[in-house]
């Protein structure tokens, strides 16, 4: 959420369930103040806040011109010094993170091993249907290989098992130092972690971006939140993440009132699992949007003012369950 | 005078110009029209041939048409008016070259015209739904109202007694009467450290809960109330107020429940009570605190019972809006068909310690949840699913659970405050008097007797000899302590005084995690002393084998003067705050408990069982197939079905929705 609108929002932010120290506020709001000045940045966003088993991590993310495009993620323990997150990795690290059920430790520099891969994918062998879920979800998750779930059909899901499963065996076959290979740094982690929860999760309103002739995205000057006829549609809820930039060629699903200007984003209503969104109005005021299938991220908007905001408070970590919970 | 006369004039005399104007065109246009109309039948040819009768199908315009769209535009100015008062102006002045400053003209005659359409006050339709203020607002102005009573009760009573020294002291103890056996959370304290601590409530929602809150020490049925915290749903979110019985009404309650068992129709009035309570079981019981709140009766009730009347009638007087289900752990007895199933704990007792009320707005009414049976706790267990704000939905989950989703909800609820429920280690002691009479109850209950006896069992007391310990101890998790006793496999809490504790630590204690009960080696604990209530918060464990606790200082740049948290990790969103002597917890979550992997070792397990549900949740799991991929698959399943010859009979003919689906089916078939 914008700095400028985070003291107006706690109230909200505490009713959506997050976990915000009132001590560390005015902190935070210093820290990124600054933040935003030394980087020259336009406008500063606390992203939200990881729990770790011992200091928790903030994360924050500001951008220059392109409120989409270029933006860069910071993240801190200490709340007072932002280092800049890491932004390059391979597909095998994203693989393992995908594979790590445990919270962060809190450390940036602690090394987590994943060291029962084999075991793992020799347990997925044995209960295929396992597998077959898992990596649903896998998949959707990640930002690399984008695979349009849409299409695949109950087979197709199945000879992507089989490949995996055979790349595994290679992979494990091939390295000679397999700690080395499957162990990963816990900032890389974190960073690979923050923007799989970015591509899924963050949302902002219709009507927030608009798109200039010239192809530039801005915020809308003039943009005053979403009223009470329009938070009930899931359409009016875009996601930000650069993979869904993309306008999404004219199919016949386009809404009736499609403005190229405002639609250039992907709405949040065909999501997978369906259902993953949970919208609802918090004492009167506050309208909250829960994801569930990353638990602790949320939309929330003032109803009142129109100041809305996207923040993350929990673990880091999906909730492969979801499909049965609700 | 002459001037204005000559322009009065001049303006009769261009209106009649203008006059004339209009008729000489109508003139033509009806002249041109008839030609038209006659010529109408001829329209393509007209269309098509040359300019001259072009020009003329050009005149082909209604004019009174043409007047009426130029005068469309509605307040005092239109077109047509402006048009006019233009002519007026010029022909007024008689300007040298009227067309080259018609522009000029048009604008200054506009100047004059009072702007009614540049006004920015926009219309006010604000989209805040007032009602729901108007009923907080309704709910403060009772609640003063009330206060006002009893300041008024109180002064009439100052006025009677005449002594003054001993008359304020016995003053204060009337007063107080009430409020000293009700223990009332002090919310807005409370508070303060939960907003430290990162939850914490809103003051919208904090005032309206303490109001509530207050309200019901009114009632005179409950020995301590406090907030217990916030469930979310999926639709709606929970607001849970936890309460203590008072032993008066324990005992009625047990009294009702005991002589119902033993012989049915003894007593009419009871019957007729618990014939009420199941058809209000059915639908569930409201506390309708607006209702109570209109009804001002009722507290006048409640101020009489402040002289210290113990009426039964007042307490029978309640039950018209707090509808409670007295019998409802006689009425699941039988509704239970298989006789594995425990008998619900007693009222006052383990998990049934407390009754929860919950509610979805905080201005509504309260519900009562039912007391929690064993094997509700035991089916919560091993399923997951988020909460959808409404009690009544069914709950579809493949381990199947029993119940509706407020069985659902409270059983969470006890394995939530079961594990979750904490204070600093020595801040609370255990009532020894009172432990005596634990034992005699459940002798008691199982001979299905009277029990009249006070029941205070392994009732918390504030330990008066403590002393605060320090906040860098506090975050140590070994200095917090369970404050109530765990929930073992089969759903009941063990029912173990303190002397038995340390037997029963190896077994039964930490029975949350049973699933990973591999993993724990309690005996070499060495915290077993007598401090450690029910169990020592070192000896938890989350997930991952890490510490089940997190002890956070809220503020790190301080901390001397810092609240210390202690947050789980089991239940991501329990917490508990502790500063001096002060210490306090909530919930606020989904009311998951926080375990990977978990639901598919179950699913696991019971698809190699043979689980007729596999195809159901692979519907859910995958996208949309076309019309034949599902026939095929329903075919697929169906054989498979076949093959596997279903479930258990006993599934077929219950709630199990499911299971259901594929036997009709099969029996289609």
């Amino acid at each position: 959420m914008d700095v400028k609108v985070f003291h107006c929002l706690i109230d909200a932010l505490k009713t959506a369930g997050c976990c915000l120290y009132k001590d560390s506020i005015p902190i935070l709001y210093n820290s990124l103040i600054k933040l935003q000045s030394e980087n020259h940045f336009h406008s500063v966003y606390l992203w939200g806040h990881i729990e770790t088993s011992s200091i928790d991590y903030y994360v924050a993310y500001g951008h220059q011109k392109d409120p989409i495009g270029d933006r860069t993620f910071f993240y801190t323990q200490d709340m007072l010094e932002w280092d800049i997150m890491p932004t390059d990795w391979s597909t095998l690290e994203t693989d393992m993170v995908r594979k790590i059920k445990n919270k962060f430790y809190g450390d940036p520099r602690h090394v987590e091993i994943i060291g029962n891969s084999n075991k793992k994918s020799h347990e997925t062998t044995e209960h295929p249907i396992a597998q077959n879920v898992e990596l649903k979800f896998d998949e959707e998750g990640g930002e690399e290989e984008i695979i349009n779930i849409n299409n695949l059909t109950y087979d197709d899901v199945v000879s992507v098992t089989a490949e995996t499963d055979e790349i595994m065996e290679t992979e494990s076959a091939l390295i000679g130092n397999p700690k080395l290979k499957h162990s990963i740094k816990e900032e890389d982690r974190l960073a690979i972690t923050v923007q799989m929860i970015e591509n899924e999760s963050h949302i902002v309103p219709r009507g927030f971006f608009y798109k200039l002739p010239n192809g530039n995205i801005t915020k809308a000057p003039y943009f005053k939140g979403l009223d009470h006829s329009e938070i009930g549609n899931e359409k009016n809820f875009l996601h930000v993440s650069q993979q869904y930039c993309q306008p999404k060629g004219l199919k016949n699903d386009v809404r009736p009132d499609y403005n190229g200007s405002i639609d250039f984003l992907q709405s949040i209503d065909k999501d997978v699992p369906k259902g993953c969104w949970a919208s609802r109005l918090f004492s009167n005021r506050y309208f909250i949007i829960h994801n569930l299938l990353w638990p602790g991220a949320v939309y929330v908007q003032d109803m009142n003012t129109g100041m809305h905001g996207y923040f993350y408070s929990g673990y880091g970590l999906k909730n492969l369950d979801l499909p049965f919970m609700i | 005078m002459e001037i204005v006369k000559s322009i009065l004039d001049t303006k009769k005399i261009s209106l009649k110009e203008i006059k004339d104007n209009v008729q000489t065109t109508e003139i033509i246009s009806s002249h041109n029209r008839s030609k038209v109309s006659s010529q109408s039948a001829q329209f393509k040819s007209l269309f098509t041939c040359g300019e001259p009768r072009l020009k003329e199908f050009q005149y082909d315009i209604n004019i009174n048409y043409a007047i009426a769209l130029l005068k469309k535009e509605d307040g005092n100015v239109n077109v047509y008016s402006h048009l006019q008062d233009i002519l007026d102006k010029i022909l007024l002045e008689r300007p040298k070259n009227p067309l080259k400053n018609f522009e000029k003209y048009s604008m200054m005659v506009k100047r004059t015209y009072i702007h009614n359409e540049a006004n920015f006050e926009r219309v006010f339709v604000d989209n805040i739904n007032r009602n729901y203020c108007f009923k907080s607002l309704q709910m403060h102005k009772c609640a003063m109202k009330k206060q006002l009573e009893q300041q008024k009760q109180y002064n009439n009573h100052k006025i009677n007694i005449r002594k003054p020294e001993i008359d304020q002291h016995e003053e204060k103890k009337s007063m107080n009467n009430i409020n000293d056996i009700v223990q009332v959370q002090n919310l807005c304290e409370v508070n303060y450290m939960f907003n430290k601590a990162g939850y914490g409530l809103p003051m919208d929602e904090a005032a309206l809960i303490y109001l509530t809150m207050n309200e019901m020490t009114q009632l005179n049925k409950f020995e301590s109330i406090r907030f217990w915290g916030k469930i979310f749903g999926i639709k709606k979110m929970y607001y849970i107020i936890e309460c203590k019985w008072s032993d008066a009404e324990l005992e009625r309650k047990l009294m009702t429940v005991n002589s119902v068992s033993h012989n049915s129709k003894s007593s009419k009035h009871i019957d007729n009570e618990i014939i009420y309570d199941n058809s209000l079981q059915q639908e569930s019981k409201l506390i309708d605190t607006d209702n109570a709140l209109n009804t001002e009766n009722e507290f006048e009730s409640a101020a009489s019972y402040i002289d210290g009347e113990m009426a039964e009638n007042s307490i029978n007087h309640y039950d018209s809006w707090i509808s409670l289900n007295d019998s409802d752990s006689c009425t699941a007895i039988p509704r239970s068909s298989s006789k594995t199933l425990l008998p619900p704990e007693m009222f006052g007792v383990g998990a049934n310690k407390n009754v929860y009320f919950v509610t979805n707005k905080l201005n509504t009414k309260w519900i009562e949840l039912e007391s929690v049976k064993p094997h509700h706790i035991v089916e919560a267990r091993k399923i997951k699913r988020y909460f959808t704000g409404k009690l009544k939905n069914p709950i579809n989950s493949f381990p199947k659970f029993d119940g509706s989703e407020n069985d659902y909800l409270r059983a969470q609820i006890a394995r939530i405050s079961s594990s979750t429920q904490i204070c600093p280690r020595g801040y609370y002691i255990i009532d020894e008097k009172d432990k005596a009479d634990l034992s005699r109850i459940s002798d008691k209950r199982s001979t299905n007797s009277f029990i009249s006896t006070k029941k205070k069992s392994g009732d918390l007391i504030f330990n008066k000899n403590t002393k605060p310990i320090s906040n860098n101890n506090l975050m140590n998790v070994n200095y917090w302590v369970h404050k109530n006793p765990h929930i073992d496999i089969n759903g009941v809490t063990c029912k173990l005084g303190f002397s038995n504790l340390s037997y029963s630590k190896q077994k039964e204690e930490n029975s949350e995690e049973f699933e990973e009960e591999d993993n724990l080696s309690y005996g070499e604990n060495i915290l077993n002393s007598k401090g450690d209530l029910y169990g020592n918060l070192g000896n938890d464990i989350s997930v991952d084998n890490t510490s089940g606790w997190k002890g956070v200082l809220c503020s790190p740049f301080d901390p001397r003067y810092s609240q210390a948290i202690m947050k789980s990790h089991v239940w991501p969103g329990a917490f508990a705050v502790a500063y001096n002597l002060q210490t306090d917890y909530m919930y606020i979550g989904w009311g998951q408990k926080h375990d990977s992997n978990m639901l598919y070792t179950i699913f696991m397990d019971e698809i190699k069982m043979g689980n007729p549900t596999r195809d159901d949740t692979f519907t859910v799991e995958f996208e949309e197939f076309t019309k034949k991929q599902k026939m095929e698959r329903e075919k697929y399943g169906l054989r498979k079905n076949k093959k596997y010859n279903p479930f258990p009979l006993q599934f077929n003919r219950t709630k199990y929705k499911g299971g259901e689906k594929v036997i009709t089916y099969y029996t289609y078939e």
